[in-house]
């Protein structure tokens, strides 16, 4: 499938079929959840899910919580359409999945050093990368992503967030997920931009 | 499995630098890791030399990672693609270019259709998409080795 019929085909799909953007919602999330159960080598579960889509100018307003999130990474992409993939973590419980990651014992890690901020950027870049190969395998699209960084605190969100084209909306697909064996929360967000 | 010290390898003789070791029973390998995530070479560094290889260094960019090549000829080469500036595809170009025998792994977290056939046809030896299993790196460090045995 060419990239322009992938395009119209999935453009179309984000802006016509509340159904079906639930769809891509479902594919991503469990997608991103698989892959970030392969990396922990834990089970990982969802505790809440939801897409939504809003006007980019509102994304603050829709996804303010995240203002509290003391710890993100997140990366752009371009491709058959232009989005930004992030994850959120308290402090806490950032240190606790780089723990996880480093095979380290629960409390032995007490600041979020650049070997534990590179651990979170990757556990972004692979669990939100998943999401994004599921993506082009279901709809023969594509996306180039960006690299990853971890970021100390959010107080713009929009800055952030805010995909790398000039959409006027974007479809929001967040995950509240939890690893139970040490109790790490996080929330995986995927921001699309949807061509008018 | 214990790791193993240091070996005096002359690194211009390749591909007789790949040493037998007889307690592993395979060829020992020069392997340079290039990831621009201190956290995926970490890994990758503990897998490679759990397996009896030796990681002669890491680069954290494509630059770095030619650069490295260039001077330290290793056996190996695993490959990011996305990492700041030039980026893996260009690196792995860059390499294939200054030494058409380089065997090089792409180890991605993109693992997209597109790519990974890019990838291949650019001349990767093979692509591996994060997370990996361990043994699916060793396996395929094994199989690269073994042709280059073969053709050595």
């Amino acid at each position: 499938m060419g990239i322009l019929k992938g395009r119209s085909g999935f453009m179309g799909r984000l802006r016509t079929s509340i159904q079906e953007l639930q769809g891509i919602g479902e594919t991503t999330t469990r997608a991103g959840l698989t892959t970030l159960e392969r990396l922990t080598r834990t089970p990982v579960e969802t505790r809440a899910s939801s897409v939504h889509m809003v006007p980019s100018s509102r994304l603050q307003h829709t996804l303010g919580v995240h203002t509290k999130s003391e710890v993100s990474a997140r990366f752009p992409f371009t491709g058959t359409t232009t989005g930004v993939a992030a994850l959120f973590f308290s402090r806490e419980h950032a240190v606790q999945l780089a723990e996880l990651l480093l095979g380290s014992k629960k409390g032995s890690i007490s600041r979020l050093g650049e070997l534990e901020q590179s651990t979170i950027a990757e556990t972004a870049n692979i669990a939100l990368n998943g999401c994004l190969n599921a993506l082009s395998r279901q709809d023969g699209v594509r996306f180039d992503p960006g690299v990853p960084e971890c970021v100390r605190g959010v107080k713009d969100l929009d800055a952030f967030l805010k995909p790398p084209g000039a959409e006027a909306h974007v479809a929001v697909v967040e995950t509240v997920f939890l690893e139970p064996s040490r109790g790490i929360e996080g929330t995986m967000l995927l921001v699309l931009g949807v061509e008018e | 499995m214990g790791k193993k010290g240091p070996v005096n390898i002359d690194p211009l003789s390749f591909p007789g630098n790949l040493l037998k070791t007889p307690d592993v029973g395979h060829c020992m390998a020069r392997v340079l890791i290039v990831d621009d995530a201190a956290f995926m070479r970490r890994v990758l560094r503990d897998i490679i030399e759990d397996a009896g290889h030796e990681v002669v260094n890491e680069a954290a960019t494509g630059e770095e990672g030619l650069e490295l090549y260039r001077s330290l000829k290793p056996d190996l080469v695993t490959l990011d693609l996305v990492m700041p500036g030039e980026g893996g595809k260009a690196a792995l170009k860059a390499i294939l270019d200054h030494d058409p025998q380089a065997r090089v792994i792409v180890v991605s977290a993109v693992g997209q259709k597109d790519d990974m056939e890019a990838a291949l046809k650019a001349g990767a030896s093979d692509f591996l998409i994060k997370p990996f299993e361990k043994e699916a790196v060793v396996k395929t460090m094994q199989r690269l080795l073994a042709a280059v045995d073969t053709r050595g």
